[in-house]
């Protein structure tokens, strides 16, 4: 089972290797990556230095190009698989067909991973991605079981990576319009759900309030753990006229101790989210990650690890994992 | 935006309150040399951070370690970085963000020991203003790997191995007496928290039944109008 874990910056990624990561995954410092964030991610420069730290350590570098190009400005998304393949990673995360394809024909020897933006969950639309653009990886969406999961891997000829740890994202991945709705921009086309440059926090009255653009979407009353801030955490008025939330509550994904049915279904990697977080966040996910791996691999119970602390709304679930709502 | 006059948060039980008030009568001009000389050496050791805040442009902060009396303003001008301290009941207007939090929260943060985001969920980091700028000035302290032992310095090199000893036996009787401050503030708090909780309780068991009572009101409002319509068929 391979560790992929996330980094923002070279120090994170310093720290996610110290801390056991097998694989870390980045972004470049351009709209061509899903975390599109102020002062993050990778130059060229920084992602050629990191990249020969980790193979002198024997480990893996990948780089994803998972949003989606537009129309008319092609050239960032080619330049973007182009810089990756000269400096030779390991692998690039692409979501787009038309990206797929050029990094098929310009780049045969390049390995390229499907990502979670793409939200393929079938085996019709996987094995259509394999066989049209030879990926040799499927990221899948948080919405599936682990029996579906299992079943799913059965079908297909693709190796699978699914996330464990990190932020919800709780609509069919890559296909939310809610921070479009309320921005302008997308976490699919601009690599961002709701932009700093969007949000606003406001202490009223000893509450916290969070706004997105034009909308108020949540109030934290005092000592209230709080969350990112995104519509679908947002609480909304509905008829009993209380503020409650309609998609999903401030809380994050945590599968760790589902480590050995994960390993049973034959999932080869499982993901850490996270790379707009901070090396310590990645050092505490990692080394808890790290050992977790280790001791269901060798069939010993998963240790239990508090991780409450680094949680959005300092609580977790296993989500979609263990879907007990259909 | 930032209204000192508004409580915009608790002052943090923390050993570092008591450390604020007994620097009281030291005013924040007499440590000025100290925090520009702390910038300088952080421009020289760690270059990164500097060339990650120079897409702000022009672009003020207002640092503000809640159990401190003084509170720090940094500031990027056409990509330079400017640091100075005031003392806490300075005029904190024309800044475009505000970081509050305790001191020794703020300086885990600058070291990467802590995760800015878990800071902000667990409410212990507020933040205000242009929340774009913060993110950029967290990332880009988040790219290197701070240690303020390195910062501040030794005047002598070969004094060094007993400074980092010293350094981190200091930071570690902090941690200590951090946790220590946290028990006494929970024995002291324990019996208020939990009446504040059947309090609490009581009121939402009353939210309960105002709703029930609403509820209530509506049907018989509706079965009202449906019988009122119903005679005024039958006349
Ligand atoms: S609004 Fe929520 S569901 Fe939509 S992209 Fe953002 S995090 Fe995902």
């Amino acid at each position: 089972m391979e560790l992929v874990c996330p980094a923002g910056t070279p120090a994170s990624l310093r720290a996610a290797l110290d801390a056991g990561a097998d694989v870390v995954y980045v972004g470049f410092r351009d709209e061509t990556n899903a975390r599109n964030f102020p002062g993050l991610n990778f130059s060229p420069e920084e992602l050629e230095e990191s990249l020969k730290k980790a193979h002198d350590m024997g480990r893996q570098i990948y780089v994803a190009i998972n949003t989606y190009p537009q129309a008319g400005n092609l050239e960032p998304w080619y330049k973007a698989v182009d810089t990756a393949a000269r400096i030779g990673v390991d692998a690039v995360i692409l979501a787009d067909i038309g990206l797929l394809n050029y990094a098929k024909r310009q780049h045969p020897g390049l390995r390229r991973h499907l990502s979670v933006q793409a939200s393929a969950s079938n085996p019709e639309a996987i094995n259509f991605y394999r066989s049209a653009f030879d990926v040799q990886r499927v990221v899948l969406p948080r919405v599936l079981t682990v029996r579906e999961i299992a079943e799913l891997i059965e079908e297909i000829d693709v190796e699978t990576e699914v996330f464990a740890f990190g932020g919800m994202c709780v609509m069919a991945e890559g296909r939310c319009s809610l921070s479009s709705y309320a921005t302008g921009k997308s976490p699919n086309m601009n690599g961002v759900c709701s932009p700093a440059s969007h949000v606003e926090y406001e202490q009223r009255r000893g509450k916290l309030v969070s706004k997105l653009g034009e909308f108020t979407i949540n109030s934290f009353p005092n000592e209230e753990a709080a969350g990112y801030p995104t519509l679908c955490k947002g609480r909304f008025v509905g008829h009993t006229g209380d503020p409650s939330y309609l998609f999903e509550e401030p809380t994050s994904l945590n599968v760790m101790m589902m480590m050995p049915e994960l390993i049973q279904a034959g999932v080869k990697a499982l993901k850490i989210e996270g790379r707009q977080r901070g090396k310590a966040y990645v050092h505490q996910v990692v080394s808890g990650y790290r050992k977790a791996i280790d001791a269901a691999m060798k069939g010993e119970p998963v240790p239990f690890m508090d991780m409450g602390n680094i949680t959005e709304g300092t609580r977790s679930t296993a989500g979609a994992y263990e879907k007990n709502w259909r | 935006m930032y209204d000192k006059n508004v409580p915009s948060r608790v002052l943090p039980f923390t050993p570092m309150l008591f450390a604020g008030f007994m620097m009281r009568p030291v005013p924040a001009f007499s440590l000025k040399p100290i925090v520009k000389h702390v910038l300088t050496r952080m421009k020289k050791l760690y270059p990164e951070i500097f060339s990650r805040l120079a897409v702000l442009g022009n672009t003020s902060f207002l640092i503000d370690p809640t159990d401190l009396p003084y509170c720090f303003c940094l500031s990027v001008k056409e990509g330079e970085t400017h640091i100075d301290i005031w003392d806490d009941d300075s005029d904190r207007s024309g800044f475009q963000a505000v970081i509050s939090g305790p001191m020794l929260d703020l300086i885990k943060l600058l070291e990467g020991r802590v995760d800015g985001d878990a800071l902000f969920f667990s409410r212990t980091l507020n933040v205000e203003g242009d929340t774009e700028a913060v993110l950029t000035l967290r990332n880009a302290v988040d790219s290197a790997d701070v240690a303020l032992a390195d910062v501040i310095g030794v005047p002598v090199p070969f004094m060094k191995p007993g400074f980092d000893k010293l350094f981190s036996k200091v930071g570690s009787l902090f941690g200590n007496l951090e946790k220590d401050f946290v028990t006494v503030q929970r024995s002291v708090l324990h019996p208020i928290a939990r009446h504040m909780g059947e309090v609490d309780k009581e009121l939402d068991r009353s939210a309960d039944r105002m709703r029930k009572i609403d509820k209530e009101l509506v049907r018989i409002k509706t079965s009202l109008k449906k019988s009122q319509q119903s005679v005024e068929r039958g006349r």
